[in-house]
């Protein structure tokens, strides 16, 4: 059953649309994630669902009920926001009760509410003290902790990690994740950063230009992405796009790069001679042959990540990167033959970007 | 999170109080003051009729306003450039990390809230031409032979106010330009200093360079501020010796309340406004253009 | 230990040096000031000594009670009571349209800016003759209304200005999550807005207050009755005639009339200063 249903969501502001006919529904205790580059209009979307923003045609709905209309109080929703929006004049605490004083909670509720949360998120020691005393860190634990106590039926996040450092980052993803296990809440997550989503989500929602381009877990996304947008979108490092020509030889269709080089295709799907299209290979599914294959290629640079080496090579003209074993010893300059197991393979039409699978 | 659709109530309430007074005695009042420039209105009279030009041909002709225009030009330019010169030199002195200079700098903003009224007293008692402080420190240290006639020369009483003036707007230009200072970033100095730049220069071609604009904005305010600030020779000097003081907010109160002539007092307020239309204009142009 | 002169002149020269132009500059800059205060307390023999004395050799507060009666008691009063009331109307008039300015897409807004911070210079001469005739028909000539209504007026566009930079810094979000909460607009605007930005309301609850402090001529024009009159109009109309000589005494009015606004200043001069310059630096 769906939760959070959005019907044909637009917005413009200005003749500017920014937001095209979105369609969307989200499942209880789901943790759903929107994300896309800068400008494709995802915190509108959530500042829709937020009732911050109205939008200019559709309806939302919220447990089955149509809160388009709605001001955001009476959504019994909460928001952390990227610069994390504390009360400066108000202490932890304050900013912890601020919502449900409002609310007309009765003075000991509220206290054992913003204790248990203050515990939660480890705050305890900084309930007497104002947000510019805090770091970072402990800033966005408190813009939590003011969700939390409200215990609303829907969480949004605006890209809360952003202004965190990368260490930080990281630790704080753990935090939200265990959080949301922990308090089963659905939540809508805002974020630009593709790890973020897919380490995080129960479902990714990936927009761009106004538009959903592709709803699915992280694994489906990852694996199964519907066009180069999406496949490029999501992975790191991105994934390898190799444009040519399809060519067919006694042993099969294989791909005329430019150069001399090819690259062997599927043999169970049905080309024509002479199509152009895209071939993707994640860095992942790109090996380093120990035969020698068509794939030919110079390494230029050596990256070690310490849990995984990356080379990064020039085949014809293009640069590609594939993940290799840390004990094998190349130096820069070296030749080496690449390879792919053909089922790794995403094919794509270059022209609309859409993936082929059986129209072919 | 506002639209002005959906919370106009909101808006009006935050917007009408403010609009009123403005609409009721701001705008009315000028537009009522041009078009009064055109009559020749006065409180004395029951009623007032169109005469055109005639005002501002009066005013064209008469000595007097050009002697005053020429006044007020003077002595705010004059204050101005002076209070500016001083302004830097103390926000560049007081920028080092000099002790007490959080005292220092505390204790000359501290002369900013004396009342106008004070200082023209103050300024009476400090030029007096017998018992003045200015008089008597010069003879003590064998400056001047004579006593000065300070407030009953022409020239000498316009340099008092020039030094009036420059004295009273030093304290906010240099909070201001210290303000400006504090805003340089740190870096762009280190760098600076890095490829070689010794102080003067490090002054010269960074510091100053950055914080022109502010200072420029922060002088013109000042002196336009200055336009209207007639206390002092209404209460020092009374515009004299010989209107030698006569500044041209003055002028045109004197015009309206003195001599209760709305018509002329008007006609000097328009070509004002007009004044302070060419000003900034060009402010727009030059200054702003540049941020 | 080697002599050396570039260290001898980095070490002591410069500091002592700038720590004395700087001790100098701010002596020179307050002198009047001081010289007021000593003058007031000397007794009426010291007054005219030459060379000047700077520390009276017996400090006497003859003057102050010579000049202390009922007349400057009463335009202390009429001065405090039409500074506060104006600058509490103008600051929250000022605060509400600023907020309305920085927070509404309303259109035209870099112009009506634009007039605000031109009001500045406008004539206020200009201003005043209508506004004689407005006040006149409402019957309010010759009431302390008139004064608050006309300092109200020439500085509610600064108020404005200030408070719109100031609040244009104070981030939406804060807002947002508070109207997520549940929180109304008017609690939003009085519990968050309005609280953050202390320093500008301060600033220009003072500068309205210094402003009506200052202003002579719409107590000169607008005022006949004696007893109506605030302090600047008082001094310029009955004092000055009255005590011409007497200098001892008008330097001790002087110190008397500042006193109210000086230790104002001196407690809030910080705040001031902060939004003062948050509010105009980036105009």
């Amino acid at each position: 059953m769906s939760y959070v249903e959005l019907n044909n969501i637009g917005k413009s502001f200005d003749r500017v649309e920014v937001l095209k006919k979105i369609n969307l529904s989200i499942k209880k205790d789901e943790f759903c994630v929107l994300i896309g580059p800068s400008g494709c209009g995802k915190s509108t979307l959530l500042r829709i669902i937020a009732g911050l923003e109205s939008p200019s045609s559709g309806s939302l709905s919220l447990n089955n009920k149509d809160v388009t209309e709605l001001r955001p109080r009476d959504r019994n929703i909460a928001m952390v926001f990227q610069n994390y929006a504390l009360y400066p004049h108000l202490t932890v605490r304050g900013n912890m009760e601020f919502g449900l004083k409002l609310d007309k909670t009765p003075k000991a509720k509220i206290n054992d509410l913003v204790n248990e949360a203050a515990a939660i998120l480890k705050l305890e020691p900084y309930l007497t003290r104002y947000p510019k005393q805090l770091s970072g860190g402990q800033r966005q634990r408190v813009a939590m902790g003011r969700a939390i106590v409200r215990n609303p039926s829907l969480f949004l996040f605006d890209e809360p990690l952003s202004n965190l450092d990368a260490k930080l980052r990281t630790k704080m993803r753990t935090e939200i994740k265990s959080l949301h296990f922990r308090l089963k809440s659905t939540t809508v997550y805002v974020t630009h950063d593709q790890i973020e989503a897919m380490t995080m989500a129960d479902k990714i929602v990936v927009m761009n230009e106004g538009e959903i381009i592709q709803v699915g877990t992280p694994l489906e996304l990852f694996d199964n992405p519907k066009n180069l947008f999406v496949a490029s979108f999501l992975g790191s490092p991105e994934i390898n796009l190799f444009e040519g020509t399809v060519k067919k030889s006694s042993d099969g269709y294989f791909l005329k790069l430019d150069g001399t080089s090819d690259l062997n295709l599927p043999q169970d799907l049905n080309f024509n001679e002479d199509q152009k299209i895209i071939v993707g290979i994640r860095p992942q599914s790109l090996k380093v042959s120990s035969k020698s294959t068509k794939l030919k290629s110079v390494v230029n640079i050596i990256e070690n990540t310490g849990t995984s080496t990356f080379i990064f090579s020039t085949v014809g003209s293009s640069n590609v990167c594939s993940e290799v074993d840390r004990n094998l010893n190349f130096k820069v300059g070296d030749d080496i033959f690449l390879s792919a197991e053909p089922n790794k393979m995403l094919i794509f039409n270059p022209e609309t970007g859409e993936r082929l699978i059986n129209e072919i | 999170m506002y639209s002005l659709k959906q919370n106009k109530l909101l808006l009006l309430g935050l917007c009408l109080p403010a609009t009123l007074i403005v609409a009721i005695f701001i705008i009315f009042p000028i537009a009522n003051g041009v078009y009064m420039s055109f009559t020749d209105a006065s409180p004395l009279r029951p009623t007032s009729k169109f005469v055109g030009f005639e005002n501002y041909r009066y005013l064209f002709a008469d000595d007097v306003y050009w002697q005053v225009l020429g006044n007020t030009i003077f002595i705010i330019g004059f204050a101005t450039i002076l209070a500016m010169l001083i302004s830097v030199c103390l926000a560049l002195l007081l920028n080092n990390t000099i002790r007490f200079s959080g005292l220092y700098r505390s204790l000359i903003f501290q002369t900013w809230v004396v009342p106008w009224i004070v200082i023209a007293i103050l300024w009476g008692w400090i030029f007096n031409t017998d018992y003045g402080l200015v008089n008597g420190t010069l003879a003590q240290y064998g400056l001047i032979e004579s006593q000065i006639d300070w407030l009953f020369n022409g020239k000498y009483a316009q340099w008092a106010i020039i030094l009036c003036f420059a004295w009273r707007s030093i304290p906010f230009l240099m909070v201001i330009m210290l303000a400006a200072l504090q805003g340089v970033p740190g870096e762009v100095l280190d760098a600076a200093e890095v490829d070689g730049a010794k102080y003067w220069q490090k002054t010269f071609k960074v510091t100053l360079p950055l914080i022109q604009n502010i200072s420029l904005a922060a002088a013109l305010m000042q002196a336009v501020r200055m336009f209207q600030e007639m206390t002092l020779p209404f209460v020092l000097t009374e515009g004299g010796p010989m209107n030698a003081t006569m500044v041209l907010s003055m002028y045109s109160y004197n015009l309206a309340f003195d001599s209760w002539d709305f018509a002329l007092a008007a006609t000097v307020g328009s070509l004002w406004l007009v004044m302070l239309v060419l000003f900034g204009a060009i402010y727009l142009k030059t200054v702003v253009r540049e941020m | 230990m080697k002599f050396s002169f570039s260290k001898l002149v980095r070490g002591y020269i410069i500091p002592y040096g700038l720590q004395a132009s700087a001790l100098a500059s701010t002596a020179i800059l307050i002198s009047p000031i001081v010289w007021m205060v000593s003058t007031s307390l000397k007794k009426e023999s010291e007054v005219f000594d030459r060379p000047p004395v700077w520390i009276p050799s017996e400090i006497s507060f003859d003057s102050y009670f010579r000049i202390m009666n009922s007349f400057v008691a009463n335009i202390l009063y009429n001065s405090i009571l039409v500074a506060l009331l104006a600058a509490i109307i103008a600051t929250v008039i000022g605060a509400m349209t600023a907020y309305a300015l920085s927070r509404f897409a309303i259109p035209g807004k870099s112009t009506i800016m634009l007039f605000f911070l031109s009001s500045l210079a406008f004539p206020i001469p200009l201003l005043m003759m209508s506004m004689y005739i407005l006040l006149m028909k409402m019957g309010l000539l010759d009431t302390l209304l008139s004064m608050i209504i006309g300092h109200t007026v020439i500085t509610l566009p600064i108020t404005v200005w200030l408070m719109k930079n100031f609040i244009d810094q104070i981030p939406k979000e804060i807002e947002e999550a508070a109207y997520v909460e549940g929180a109304s607009f008017l609690r939003i605007i009085f519990f968050i807005v309005f609280p953050l930005s202390m320093p500008a309301l301060t600033a220009s609850a003072l500068f309205v207050f210094v402003t009506s402090w200052n202003e002579l001529f719409f107590g000169l024009s607008f005022i006949s009755s004696p007893d109506l009159r605030t302090v600047p109009v008082g001094i310029s109309q009955s004092f000055l005639q009255e005590f011409k000589t007497d200098w001892t005494g008008m330097m001790s009015l002087a110190v008397i009339v500042t006193i109210p606004i000086g230790i104002i200043f001196v407690f809030l001069q910080k705040s001031f200063l902060r939004g003062m310059i948050a509010g105009s630096v980036k105009g």
